[in-house]
Order: structure tokens, then sequence, then C-alpha cells
């Protein structure tokens, strides 16, 4: 039996018409069981962990990236495979493992291709795709090894999943790839990427060398310098569609 | 590097260090390494390095390969070879199987080649010659 969450954002009346076909999809496919839709009365958490008791064998999540990275901070390191029907603005991390919107990522929940994927830890805080930073002069720590000193025009991207555009990680090699890059905008106001550097390593710390700076994870959460970045391999187990990035 | 492939095992790790970019301390790698920014420390990788024009060393280096077009000070070791192109400019002592320096590199320090071993002249007076000139190995 599957246990499925809807996210409370799709409370809005705009998604009224495509939550009542998916609800209708889910049956047609056989593969129901309890739906939850949350509300401002609800706590994630404790509705997300009512799934994981045995009876039901998949938590299905319905949301954006947001819920998936809510999702994920509850379930890493648990066995249950988490599927997700992406619903909203919002899409880029199920958008690389390969799930389509709506209605045609009930398909993938009953194809049930489940895959073990890294998970990203930055400070206790579980992460699926990366963690950002600019505009600040860090150093970033690697592996207890080296230092990478990078100026205050230059940024930086963690990649667990996916960070810049069409640049996709190994989610499964327990590693974090860091790429620096600057950007530009260029005479017609295009913004043009130039990678600069690039490592591979299994733990990083991020300072500041000057004040605490803001670090961006999963293009959400903010998490201030210093931030200790680590990688809990095969973290989540996720159905994914044939068309992903990785 | 990034990329589709799941199979981590074919997929050569190649560290790229910009120009823009400074690191102190002691990289340890099993693949390739590509530097044009600076380094201060120590390198250790069982793959090939690449030290570019505007790149900056002060380091010691174990690698497989060297390829060196900038500056480097420090003991250069390779376990295959070493080639100073003509922009480089090394300072430091090198020890490698096979070695290769272009026309303007420049080159300060010891060279020890092969598998290692010294050959030194030692010019000693046997009985019977008056001058005799011995080579001998020093392992």
């Amino acid at each position: 039996m599957h246990f499925y969450l809807f996210d409370s954002f799709l409370t809005d009346p705009k998604y009224k018409k495509i939550l009542e076909e998916i609800e209708n999809r889910i049956l047609d496919l056989d593969i129901g069981g309890r739906i939850l839709h949350l509300t401002v009365l609800r706590d994630f958490e404790t509705s997300l962990n009512a799934g994981l008791q045995d009876k039901y064998t998949t938590l299905v999540i319905v949301g954006d990236d947001r819920t998936l990275t809510k999702a994920i901070n509850i379930l890493a390191g648990q066995k249950k495979p988490l599927g997700i029907i992406p619903v909203g603005e919002n899409l880029e991390i199920c958008r690389t493992l390969g799930i389509p919107e709506g209605l045609e990522a009930i398909d993938l929940i009953a194809n049930r291709l489940i895959e073990k994927i890294d998970l990203g830890i930055a400070n206790k805080h579980y992460f699926i795709s990366s963690v950002k930073g600019e505009k600040a002069d860090f150093s970033i720590t690697c592996d207890d090894q080296y230092d990478i000193e990078l100026s205050t025009e230059q940024k930086f991207c963690i990649c667990n999943l996916t960070c810049l555009e069409q640049q996709i990680s190994n989610p499964h090699d327990g590693l974090l790839e860091t790429i620096i890059y600057s950007q530009k905008k260029n005479f017609f106001g295009k913004i043009k990427t130039k990678l600069d550097s690039y490592f591979q390593n299994a733990k990083l710390i991020i300072k500041s060398r000057g004040e605490s700076a803001p670090v961006i994870v999963d293009n959400g959460e903010v998490l201030k310098t210093p931030v200790n970045l680590e990688v809990l391999s095969g973290g989540l187990s996720l159905i994914v569609g044939r068309e992903r990035r990785f | 590097m990034l990329g589709k492939d799941n199979n981590s095992s074919n997929q050569e790790l190649e560290t790229i260090i910009g120009p823009s970019v400074n690191v102190k301390g002691n990289f340890t790698s099993q693949g390739n390494l590509k530097i044009e920014g600076s380094l201060n420390g120590t390198i250790d990788t069982m793959g090939d390095v690449r030290i570019g024009t505007d790149a900056k060393i002060k380091a010691n280096i174990n690698a497989r390969e060297i390829h060196i077009s900038g500056t480097v000070d420090g003991i250069i070791k390779a376990t295959e070879k070493i080639t100073l192109t003509s922009t480089a400019k090394v300072t430091g002592d090198i020890e490698t199987k096979n070695l290769a320096i272009e026309d303007g590199a420049f080159f300060s320090g010891k060279c020890i080649m092969g598998n290692g071993s010294m050959k030194t002249i030692d010019k000693s007076f046997s009985k019977d010659n008056k001058k005799s000139t011995d080579v001998e190995d020093n392992e």
C-alpha cells in the first residue's frame, strides 16, 4: 500500500483540477493507499513520519523541489523508497531525476524504478542537489588536507546532483564536486558563465575569511559559514525516471 | 568530470586549479591535475600533472608524468616522464625515468635519471698509468 502526502501549497484553488486528476489516476493504476493533504494544522514532519509505518511499501510526496528537500531531511537514511509527483513551478531537481510533471509521474510510481542516491550533509542539514555561495571571501578546506581560496568576484557550487545549467554530477560516487566559476554580462545583457576550477572531495569545510557569509542549500535553505559538508552514500532510495540526467 | 556517467570506476578524475585560484596545503589524488593558478604545499598523485604557463607552484611534486610550462620551486619526481616546455622555470631537483627539455626552458637543480642511479667521475692515479679515469656507480 502507498502513502501519499500532498504539500500545503497545493491547497491553492489553481491546483484543484490537477489534484483531482492525480487522485483519479492513482486509482486507475491500482496504486492507491492513504492520501493526506497538508494544511496549516498538519505538521509536515509528523505527517511524513506516519508514512514510515510498515504497512506502507512506498512513500509518495506531491509537490515541488522544496517539498522534496523537506522530505529528504526527514527520510535520510531510511530504506523505504520515496516517489515524487511534481506539481508547481520550482521543479529543476525533479527534472534532473527524470521525473515528469503531473500525471506522467504516476506511471513512474507504478513502474517503480528505484535508485539509491547519495545525499549531501551541510551542518546536519541534508541536501540532494547543491550548495552555492558568492560575493564573499570564501575559503574551502578539502578533505582536511588543503585549502582553496576564492576571490570576491568568484562563485562556487558544490554539487551532489546538479548545480549550474547543464552540469550534472554523479550522485553515486560518494564525492562532492566543487566548481568555481565567474559570471559576467555580455554586451547584449546575457549572462556568460566561465568555469574556472574543479575539485572532487568527500569532505569540505566552507569558511569565509571575513564575516560569516551565507551559503544557499538546494536553492532554498540558507546557512551561515562555517559549513561542514560530507556525503551520506546511498542515503536515499528514490523512484526515478528513465529520462534521468545522471 | 561532470557528465552522465554512472560508472565512477571508469571516469577519469581530473582536478583543475584555475588561473585565479590559490591552493594551500597537501594535495593528494588518484587522478590527473591541471594547474593554471597557484599552489603552495605538496602534490602527490598517481596520475599526471600539467602546469600551465601562468601557474606558480611552490611545492614538491610526485606524479606519473609531469608537464611544466609555468614556474615551479620544489623537488619534482615522476615515475615516467617530465617535460619542460620553453616557458618553464624550474628551481629544484628533478628525478624521472625520461626527461624532455625544450629550448628556452629554465632549470636550476640536480637531475637524476633512469632507475635513479647516479654516475660520478672519479679521477685517480693507478700504478701503471700516470692518469686514469674511473666511472663508478653510486647506488
